[in-house]
């Protein structure tokens, strides 16, 4: 709206050659120019009209039907001067008034005052200027090439401002609500401003992307700035405050809650075209977290960060977990974690590279809603560096859980350095009575697509017991130890390469060849050999209230597969080994036990009645074997007989053979049944 | 050109492209895979929710019938297991007149599918209102996406995030398990296709799906 010097001076000339004349008797001057340009100026119909007032003063009315101007076309306007006074090459107009209209921010309109006291000596003075619903007032001042500007505005429609500003793009698309309250004031010489200040208000913000990936509700937003140019460079200073609304810019939402806004200060210097440097930036998150960093960004060529390095502090859980944290986790395992206590971190970027990190923790505990894992009173830290020295750093537990099973107080020694992670010592984790003796853990191909896990283990004994008694489990007897070496977890696969050894009931189970596929996915697959080798039958019945056997049982249990936990496919033989020197007795209710589960009839000369007299029987041997397949356990025994198998061969007075005669059982009903043992009564044989 | 000629009509190149015409043919059953789909889709969906309920019943009711202590309801004997399962009668029970062509079948009834099947059923009630505001969509790959984020409440949309993340695990986790359980892993995209056309053929009225081009349009 300011009209620029070139043009100001031609007006100004021809108004001076009509003074000039205006001491014959001139009642009224009129000028009509079809079209006419001004460097980006051009006017269509412009009509003037002079006419002296009493007082030696003149009034002035322009009229144009269009002017385009550097910042849109301007229509129907208006400018009327009803006191131009020129005295000593000082020429001004009090009182003037200007109108027009603009096919995006509509009707304009305002009242100046305008005082020019020859060439690059003006002072324009708006007032009552209204545009867009928004009323301003503003100032500019020319004076032997330095200028300043002082602007301000209430109420301005940012819908309308953004549409009739013509950036067309992406900004009077985004906002579709708001209004701003704006002042702003700004000065230099030449055509470069020196200094700026600008101080917005916005109330009622809505604006989205075209995607909705951000989006703006409700904002109350409040910013400053202040800058000031000297040797080409700008030193800045900002503050942003955001004090109500909604905000989300995928995957963080942000609700501003009344009284906890958030706030971003920003101080630095910018060489336009070339550099910027963020001396300090510093955003806080009432109650959820703040950050201070301090960088340096190369624009040309390209944009680049240089260096930059980060603080974050008083990080409270759950809060900065659910809104920080979480919505990047989606999909992982610890997208649903229970959250407590608070964190700290740095981070130091260089080189266009990370070069060190470290998180520090305070108490956390962390806690799977799925009931998978958990950690509590986690404190500590964690480092990182990319080069140089390894970073050491210790992380303490005060107890969690894995799968149910708890664990107990355990301190890790972690170092860390590109790629590479692993434990500077031991670390042992008491599972019960015992511990997982982590003897070394590494990591490597951090950051990379090629991320590999080591470690080797050792379980001192572990009651069975107590593990039993955790996951509900029969009750069991024995320990569980074992060496767990070489496990390796790479593409959501674990491996675990040595052997692990369970000792229960007086005997010895053998897991081999464990692997665990996809452990925190959907469907966790797990593979493994099992060996059983001389269980006490004795202690196994009596555990499992099954009825009572002596004797010892050995076997494997090949290929077995579980998907989900479930087993889907193993080549089970569990049986009396030959060689075993201990008493064989079977009680009655075993018996009827094992004649259920094999849909056995019992053989033998000796009729039911008669049996029941008899509270246990001898036997030579015993043992049952199952192929599954396809959710079908195939059975067998310890050798064929008539139309079947032996499940239990006697042996002695009174003889007793249980002879299975189906091949075929449905695997979930064989598990409901060996459920339902424990809870059934005294059998009874019939 | 001639060499060739005569060298793609050569006996051993007929065998050989009979062999393989033959392969793909039975090799993979897709007729069997789609009446999976539909009986799969269908329950998760809860549309006709009386069928599923029916098929679900069937289930139980036999282990109750094995459980009366003769055992003899347990046992399946001299019925070839794959008789016995759950599909051959469900898919008997909806396409009498298929019974033939599926006794090749896919099965689809195992612990791990029945899990992800159950998962994905209770999710749908979440999921559905978001269908039908077009804010997610069915995808050419079998998976849910979302599609119209602005149709979301801002506080809602990492919840859907969420909702979605954790149906396209299932989702996929399902294809590559009836592959896998059907003994040929290879099998995985060919089922995801099938569920892809199924999941949309099954949809009510204005969900919104991708047709063959990648665009978004509404059943």
């Amino acid at each position: 709206m300011i009209p620029r010097a070139p043009r100001l001076r031609l007006l100004l000339l021809l108004l001076g050659g009509l003074t000039a004349v205006s001491g014959v008797a001139v009642e009224r001057l009129g000028l009509e120019i079809q079209r006419g340009s001004v460097g980006p100026w051009h006017v269509d119909g412009l009509r003037l009209r002079l006419a002296p007032k009493d007082d030696g003063a003149l009034g002035l009315k322009a009229e144009a039907a269009v002017v385009d101007a550097p910042f849109g076309t301007l229509q129907d306007v208006e400018l009327a001067c009803p006191r131009l006074s020129a005295a000593d090459q000082r020429w001004r107009c009090p009182g003037g008034d200007l109108r027009a209209s603009h096919p995006e921010l509509g009707h304009l309109r305002g009242q100046f005052e305008l005082d020019y006291a020859g060439p690059g000596r003006l002072q324009l003075v708006m007032s009552e200027a209204r545009v867009l619903g928004a009323a301003g007032q503003g100032r500019l001042r020319l004076s032997e090439g330095d200028w300043s500007v002082e602007l301000s505005a209430r109420g301005l429609a940012l819908a309308r401002l953004a549409g009739g500003l013509g950036y067309g793009g992406e900004l009077a698309e985004a906002v579709s609500k708001g209004q701003a309250e704006l002042s702003l004031q700004a000065g230099g010489s030449g055509v470069k401003p020196r200094q700026l200040e600008v101080d917005i208000q916005v109330k009622g913000l809505d604006l989205a992307n075209t995607a909705s990936t951000r989006v703006g509700q409700g904002l109350d937003l409040s910013a400053h700035l202040e800058a000031r140019r000297t040797d080409g460079r700008w030193g800045f200073d900002g503050r942003i405050g955001i004090t109500a609304g909604q905000a989300y810019a995928e995957p963080v939402f942000l609700e501003v809650p009344s009284g906890k806004g958030l706030t971003a200060e920003v101080e630095g210097t910018w060489q336009p075209g070339q550099r910027l440097v963020l001396e300090r930036l510093q955003l806080v998150h009432p109650d959820v977290a703040s950050l201070q960093a301090s960088g340096e960004l190369e624009l040309a060529p390209s944009l680049a960060v240089e260096r930059a390095q980060a603080r974050l502090k008083g990080v409270s859980l759950p809060a900065a977990y659910r809104i920080y944290a979480q919505p990047f986790l989606i999909g992982t395992a610890l997208d649903e974690l229970q959250t407590s206590g608070r964190l700290k971190g740095a981070v130091r970027y260089a080189g266009g590279e990370l070069q060190q990190l470290s998180v520090g923790l305070d108490d956390v505990h962390a806690e799977d809603r799925g009931g998978l894992f958990a950690a509590y009173g986690l404190a500590g830290e964690l480092a990182w560096r990319r080069a140089g020295e390894a970073a050491s750093s210790r992380l303490r537990m005060e107890g969690g859980y894995l799968y149910g099973l708890p664990l107990g107080e355990a301190e890790v020694h972690i170092q860390a350095l590109g790629g590479h992670l692993g434990l500077s010592q031991p670390a042992i984790v008491p599972i019960f009575d015992g511990a997982l003796e982590i003897r070394s853990l590494q990591a490597s191909g951090l950051g990379s697509e090629d991320l590999r896990w080591q470690f080797d283990a050792l379980l001192t004994p572990v009651s069975l017991s107590q593990v039993s008694h955790t996951l509900g489990w029969p009750l069991m007897s024995g320990k569980l130890s074992g060496m767990i070496p070489n496990v390796r977890y790479v593409d959501e696969v674990l491996e675990v390469g040595g052997k692990l050894l369970v000792r229960v009931f007086d005997g010895r189970v053998v897991i081999a060849d464990l692997r665990l596929a996809e452990p925190l996915g959907r469907l966790p697959r797990l593979t493994a050999n099992v060996t059983v080798d001389r269980l006490d039958l004795a202690r196994l019945t009596r555990t499992f209230d099954f009825g009572r056997i002596q004797g010892q049982l050995s076997g494997h249990v090949s290929d077995l597969r579980l998907v989900a936990w479930e087993p889907v496919h193993f080549d089970a033989e569990l049986m009396t080994p030959p060689d075993d020197p201990t008493r064989h007795r079977i009680s009655q209710r075993a018996v009827d036990n094992l004649t259920r589960l094999g849909n056995a009839g019992i053989a033998g000369a000796l009729s039911g009645t008669f049996l029941q007299f008899f509270e246990q029987f001898p036997y030579d041997r015993l043992g049952l074997t199952c192929r599954l397949r396809q959710r079908i356990c195939h059975m067998g025994g310890v050798a064929p007989a008539d139309g079947g198998y032996y499940i239990v061969k006697g042996g002695g007075i009174p003889r007793i053979d249980v002879i299975g005669h189906t091949r075929k059982v449905d695997w979930k009903v064989l598990v409901k049944r060996l459920r339902n043992i424990r809870l059934e009564g005294e059998p009874v044989i019939r | 050109m001639k060499m060739t000629k005569l060298s793609l009509l050569s006996p051993a190149f007929l065998v050989l492209l009979l062999a393989s015409c033959v392969t793909v043919n039975i090799y993979f059953p897709a007729a069997a895979a789609e009446d999976a789909a539909r009986t799969i889709v269908r329950d998760v969906m809860g549309e006709k929710a009386q069928d599923t309920g029916e098929q679900e019943g069937a289930a139980p009711e036999k282990d109750q019938g094995q459980g009366d202590g003769t055992g003899s309801g347990a046992m399946l004997d001299g019925v070839p297991a794959e008789e016995s399962t759950w599909l051959a009668g469900v898919v008997d029970w909806l396409f009498p007149s298929a019974h033939a062509q599926t006794r090749e079948d896919l099965k689809i009834d195992t612990p791990a599918i029945n899990r992800l099947r159950s998962s994905m059923r209770s999710r749908q009630d979440r999921l559905r209102p978001y269908f039908r505001s077009g804010a997610i969509g069915l995808t050419q790959e079998g998976l849910v996406q979302i599609r119209d984020r602005s149709a979301i409440p801002l506080a809602e949309r990492n919840k859907v995030r969420k909702l979605v993340a954790e149906e396209n695990e299932d989702r996929n986790a399902l294809y590559k398990e009836i592959a896998r359980a059907n003994g040929h892993p290879e099998w995985t995209s060919r089922i995801r296709a099938i569920f892809a056309d199924v999941w949309v053929e099954e949809a009510p009225r204005s969900y919104w799906y991708q047709n063959d081009q990648g665009q978004w349009v509404q059943r």
